[in-house]
């Protein structure tokens, strides 16, 4: 099924490759058209169409970080949950809804360091531009192709999360399409501090467009420091060694980095802020590492961000006390394993790539698995693919989500889309009540 | 209406034991209200459990009896948010004051709901950690009720609000259910943030009854500068000046000679200079050498404006007494006058100074008294306009002067509360800031928690529609009965 053969708005589709093959996608051209369209497929929906709608900016995050949304995946099946496997998708794009050679960009206030912007607009676009008035947006990285409704609605952070928290919490207000029938709606404010009402745009960010479309979406900027220095260590001889070491950097407190993390052996730190703050941060941070020559200027964190890019595709979350444990677990379980390691010991994050899982799986099942307590340990895979079928059967049963938040959750996608026009998320399976 | 029978009063009793349940008139008659004093209403009973398994055990009982359930932390809250609804319950939080965990190494606390603010950042100091949102009222209010309103302070401006500080939270649902949402590492995680709109959720989505919180390791450095003006307009655009120079402070907040005078004569004297028309109370904190160069040119960045002296200090005493003063500020200003209306919205951070030009002509053209003490590095203006309750006339003055207050922060690309909440107190002007539709999605929130409408019913989203109320003149819909 396409998207145009049960649609009678006039809406452009194109072909736009996902995952390896060639799907059409809606490119709505205004929100009155977008929200049109969402009437047919409510409309082909109760005639009892089977397919799911699900929203995407370019489409670059699409796979990975939502995995959800890539068709051969459909989590949390067992628990009942209506699974989007193999059902037709209908892709519907927000970056048609910034008109050709605009920039998206709704108000930028330097005065005031926020910015409101639309969904569609190009993440690139909108970094230049506010780098402009000295001003940056949190995540971090140059992530090309990305668009801003496609970074907030996947929920993405990145390595500057050290200082900054995650990107929800940047976020000061939005504009939603959802699948009501209700117009838009607004949710926040633009201005940096406003507890009007309820926070609603914290729930669409990360909500992977399963609750609505994001129009428009406001954030606080970060000031670009007057100095800031990227350092990276020589290669340590164990990804748990140069853990060890990020984290006493950590424990310290010497230093206030805006990024510390390990990526294959190595220990990359980021220093920004004063002038002199860095340049006394760095001398304390030399005397400690064994490292390369320090990378100064404005694009360190850049820099940093593009060390760390990756695609995980097995996420295991923790706390920073048991960071060491589950680094030495893994690296006595798969040896080898260091070069496919990221790890980020304050958010207590580790994480693994597809090539580092897939040559580890049986280690992964046999030791490491077991060795890590569920409620202290989350692990999380992120490859959609055949080769992790059973990995994922096991990481369903090991983790449950409270009955009632499941609960809650379900009432709240029904009421912002009772025909169940759009793709569901990913549900973990509901604990059973205690009999 | 309904009321508990005596079979359910004693169950509640047996559950919570004599001192947590409250059911003759007098003791009911002290929850009457909280800090928005013009509203009042008496509880049928207030509930005072000890523990979530006693708090979602009287939520069964109170249920059954068909009671609608207020939930209350300290009661300072200014927006009417914990205020009773006439024949419902209060569900209190004074009895749940433990701090449960502090974990040095992860960073976080894990405390029942009624722990008193200050006492947090108590527990945790000898880890050389610290809670971040401190308001003002932090010797008093409890963590239940900042997370209920998302409560900020003077150093939000760095460290924001209570929302980027929850990592999790125990909620009893309306069933009675206790659900753990999120832990010490909520990051990634099931579903939907659910924290998001829990935070700030005023009370109207279920008791929450613990509380993990983030904890910040202790300053390196502290330095606290006050900044002396002649006039409050040039005390605004210097703050203007110091954001559009994205100077990075923790705290800037601005106090008014009225203030000024209020606090010196009271026992919270902290040495403010009586020869100043406002002050700007910085505080920088970081390392040593952030410190001395941000404390330099926000100095520098004051005497363009025309501050006519600046003064520093990193002596631990002397800059709690210049905090003592500040928080205390609303309570010295309550001294000298019978009743205070404490405004509460936000101002894009480029327009301080008309915004609150707009406050002084407003409250002058009134005949009303006017303080101003707000974070202005926030851009969260707190005009305070003193009254006397039992004149009429005055309470209607003053609620006039805050309606259009509101009117022009909303004009201006503002917002009608930066940190007190909705409660009752804004709950028509919900309508200057959103339509109808964007308040259908708040109700779909509310009832996808709250599906019988059970927790703080009549709060936050106006009961009539917007489009029905903007038939109505201004001026009639302040409805408030003194
Ligand atoms: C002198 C003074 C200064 C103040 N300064 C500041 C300031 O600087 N910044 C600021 O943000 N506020 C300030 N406030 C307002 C107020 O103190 C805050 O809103 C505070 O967080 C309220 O806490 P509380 O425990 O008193 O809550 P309450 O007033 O009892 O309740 C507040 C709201 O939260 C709900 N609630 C309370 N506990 C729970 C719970 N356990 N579960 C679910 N819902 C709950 C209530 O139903 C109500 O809607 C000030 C107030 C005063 C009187």
């Amino acid at each position: 099924m396409t998207t145009s053969s049960f649609l009678d708005t006039a809406v452009e589709v194109a072909e736009i490759e996902i995952h390896g093959t060639s799907s059409p996608v809606a490119l709505p051209r205004t929100e009155a058209e977008l929200m049109a369209l969402l009437a047919d497929l409510r409309r082909a929906r109760e005639a009892g169409s089977d397919f799911r709608a699900a929203f995407l900016g370019r489409g670059s995050a699409i796979g990975w970080c939502a995995p959800s949304l890539a068709g051969s995946f459909s989590g949390g099946s067992s628990s009942g949950e209506a699974a989007n496997n193999g059902r037709a998708t209908v892709w519907i794009s927000t970056r048609s809804l910034v008109p050709d050679g605009a920039t998206g960009i709704v108000e930028y206030v330097p005065g005031d360091g926020t910015l409101t912007a639309q969904a569609g607009a190009s993440i690139e676009t909108l970094r230049a531009a506010v780098r402009e008035g000295g001003h940056r947006i949190t995540p971090a990285g140059p992530r090309s192709g990305s668009t801003l409704g496609g970074i907030l609605a996947s929920g993405i952070s990145s390595v500057d999360r050290y200082a900054f928290g995650p990107a929800r919490h940047h976020v000061l207000g939005m504009r939603i399409q959802d699948a009501s029938g209700r117009g838009p709606t607004r949710t926040g404010g633009r201005l940096v501090k406003n507890v009007t009402g309820f926070d609603l745009h914290r729930l669409h960010a990360g909500a992977r467009g399963t609750l609505g479309a994001i129009l428009e979406a406001s954030l606080r900027l970060a000031p670009v420091p007057e100095a800031e220095v990227h350092v990276t260590s020589t290669p340590f001889s164990s990804a748990a060694e140069a853990t060890a070491a990020g984290l006493e950097l950590r424990a310290s407190r010497m230093l206030q980095p805006r990024a510390l993390f390990v990526r294959d052996r190595i220990l990359h730190l980021v220093l920004g802020g004063r002038a002199r703050q860095v340049h006394v941060e760095l001398t304390a941070a030399l005397e400690h590492l064994d490292a390369a020559a320090p990378h100064h200027g404005e694009d360190a964190l850049d820099r940093a961000v593009d060390a760390a890019r990756r695609k995980s595709a097995l996420i295991i979350a923790t706390a920073p006390s048991e960071v060491m444990t589950v680094v030495e677990h893994i690296e006595r379980a798969l040896p080898g394993s260091a070069a496919g390691l990221h790890i980020e010991p304050d958010a207590a994050l580790v994480e693994m790539d597809s090539e580092g899982l897939r040559a580890s799986l049986h280690g992964l099942f046999e030791s490491v698995l077991p060795a890590l307590d569920p409620s202290a340990v989350h692990v999380s895979l992120r490859d959609p693919s055949a080769d992790f079928a059973q990995l994922r059967d096991v990481l369903r049963d090991r983790h449950v989500a409270p009955r009632a938040a499941s609960e809650w959750m379900r009432r709240l996608q029904s009421s912002f889309d009772p025909a169940g026009v759009l793709r569901s998320p990913d549900f973990p399976p509901q604990e059973v009540p205690a009999s | 209406m309904p009321s508990l029978n005596r079979a359910q009063l004693r169950e509640l009793t047996r559950i919570v034991g004599d001192r947590g349940v409250r059911s003759d008139a007098g003791a009911r008659s002290a929850y009457e209200s909280d800090g928005f004093m013009l509203e009042r209403a008496t509880p049928e009973v207030v509930v005072l459990p000890r523990t979530t398994e006693e708090a979602a055990a009287a939520v069964r009982i109170l249920r059954d009896a068909g009671l609608v359930i207020v939930p209350r932390g300290a009661g300072t809250g200014l927006s009417g948010g914990a205020r009773p609804i006439a024949g419902g319950a209060i569900l209190g939080t004074a009895r749940m004051r433990d701090v449960l965990e502090v974990n040095e190494t992860d960073r976080y606390a894990r405390v029942q709901a009624g722990v008193v603010n200050v006492h947090l950042t108590s527990a945790c100091a000898s880890a050389g950690l610290f809670y971040a949102p401190d308001p003002s009222s932090q010797t008093a209010c409890t963590i239940g009720g900042n997370v209920g309103n998302n409560s900020g302070g003077p150093h939000g401006f760095r460290y924001g609000s209570t929302t980027r500080h929850v990592l999790g939270l125990t909620l009893v649902d309306s069933e009675g259910e206790i659900t753990r949402i999120g832990g010490p590492f909520p990051d990634p995680r099931f579903g939907y943030d659910l924290l998001g709109p829990l935070v700030g959720s005023e009370g109207m989505l279920g008791l929450v009854t613990e509380v993990t919180v983030r904890l910040l390791p202790q300053p390196r450095c502290v330095e606290t500068l006050l900044c002396l003006f002649e006039d409050l307009d040039a005390c605004c655009d210097a703050v203007s000046e110091m954001i559009a120079r994205r100077l990075e402070p923790s705290a800037i907040e601005i106090l008014d000679r009225l203030t000024i005078e209020a606090v010196e004569a009271s026992v919270l004297r902290a040495g403010y200079p009586s020869n100043a028309e406002a002050v700007l109370l910085i505080e920088v904190d970081g390392g040593a050498d952030e410190v001395a160069s941000t404390s330099e040119d926000l100095i520098a960045v004051a005497t363009e404006f025309g501050a006519f002296d600046s003064r520093r200090t990193t002596d631990p005493v002397e800059r709690k007494k210049l905090w003592t003063g500040r928080k205390g500020a609303f309570g010295a200003m309550g001294r000298i006058a019978p009743d205070l209306y404490v405004a509460d919205v936000v101002a894009p951070r480029t327009r301080l100074r008309e915004i609150v030009r707009v406050a002084a002509a407003a409250c002058e053209e009134r005949g009303l008294r006017l303080a101003n003490v707000f974070h202005a590095g926030d851009g969260n203006l707190h005009p305070n306009i003193s009254y006397d309750r039992r004149n009429a006339d005055e309470v209607r003055r003053v609620l006039e002067a805050g309606e259009i207050i509101m009117q022009a922060c909303v004009d201006a690309g503002g917002s009608l509360t930066g940190e007190h909440g909705v409660g009752v107190e804004k709950q028509k002007e919900m309508c200057m800031f959103f339509n109808d539709e964007d308040l259908d999605a708040m109700k779909a929130l509310k009832s996808a928690f709250d599906p019988v409408g059970f927790w703080n019913p009549g709060k936050m989203i106006p009961v009539r529609g917007c489009r029905e109320i903007h038939t109505k003149p201004l001026g009639d819909s302040v409805g408030v009965t003194p």
